[in-house]
């Protein structure tokens, strides 16, 4: 499965659902392919998914789709379990897991081109929807229910190591501007100010 | 929560989801977190408010060889993140502190620290 692919199906159906995005090759791709202001591409690894659980509980009645690595995941596999035990219904984690390290432009492989199965770690961990996929018409459904149901999931998606997003030019959006983007959104669609303070 | 560096990362999502947020650690929780602070508080530019027990300090009153290392290094550590800080040692005018915390975290829009020692160390 390429995480291109996915991406480029997944776009389109995106309509008021939050998208927080790691570091790695998808952040570009994702923000090659989505202009919304509801992305915030977080550009760090081991905090997308804790960022997107904190905005799931700040903002209950909206979806938050988290896109995670599996590099990022391994960073910071104490989440698994806060994860699980919040447990926030309107939360769906997509975790690409192209079983390396690739982002500095070295390839090595990650725990999960071993024995580690981020799947079972999340299952174990009390996250009752935690499944792996590695065909796209699967991601497809994943994704679909996601955007459909209630319900925490966790889904790993095992995809080929590319290198497309070298290819694509970068976004000159720094992060400070895609902050404010991204709650400037929130305070339209919210209807109450994010940030506090006099001006 | 696992780690002090999830509960900051986790108040950073709930900041930018518009909520008001303090995240709670021992001093040695800066440490941990330093790499959230950074990269999602200090870099992103995300409220927050860190109330921290400022353990193995010179006011605490229950210092030890334990904890003193983790206190020498706590103020360095944070003017290093250049998170802005306060030393609280005892619980006079603390409402109001925390307000003037509160309004600097949300002028300067980055994490702000409130450090108690002493009185609260007993």
């Amino acid at each position: 499965m390429i995480r291109y692919d996915c991406f480029e199906w997944l776009a389109p159906q995106m309509t008021d659902q939050i998208v927080v995005t790691s570091l790695s090759g998808q952040r570009i791709e994702w923000g090659h392919l989505s202009k919304r202001d509801a992305d915030l591409n977080l550009g760090s690894m081991g905090n997308a998914l804790a960022v997107g659980i904190g905005l799931a509980l700040a903002l209950p009645h909206r979806k938050v789709f988290v896109f995670e690595s599996d590099g990022s995941v391994l960073l910071s596999l104490f989440n698994l379990p806060t994860l699980a035990n919040l447990n926030p219904p309107n939360m769906a984690v997509f975790v690409f897991d192209n079983q390396a390290y690739s982002g500095t432009r070295i390839s090595y492989p990650s725990a999960t081109a071993g024995k580690t199965d981020l799947a079972a770690i999340a299952r174990g961990s009390g996250i009752e929807h935690a499944v792996t996929v590695t065909e796209l018409d699967d991601f497809k459904k994943e994704a679909t229910d996601a955007l459909n149901q209630s319900g925490l999931r966790f889904v790993v998606c095992k995809i080929e190591e590319t290198v497309g997003h070298r290819k694509i030019t970068r976004s000159n959006v720094d992060l400070l501007e895609t902050k404010y983007r991204f709650v400037r959104y929130l305070e339209r669609t919210e209807g109450k100010p994010i940030f506090q303070g006099r001006g | 929560m696992g780690s002090e560096a999830e509960g900051v990362s986790i108040a950073a999502g709930a900041a930018l989801g518009g909520k008001v947020v303090a995240s709670y650690m021992e001093g040695t929780g800066v440490y941990v977190s330093c790499y959230n602070i950074l990269t999602v508080g200090v870099r992103y530019g995300v409220p927050m408010l860190l109330l921290v027990s400022y353990v193995g300090s010179f006011a605490d009153r229950r210092n030890s060889f334990l904890y003193v290392q983790r206190g020498t290094k706590l103020i360095p550590q944070l003017e290093a993140l250049d998170v802005q800080y306060q030393v609280i040692r005892n619980g006079e005018g603390l409402e109001r502190k925390v307000k003037d915390a509160v309004r600097m975290m949300n002028s300067l829009k980055q994490p702000v620290a409130l450090l108690f020692t002493e009185d609260f160390t007993l």
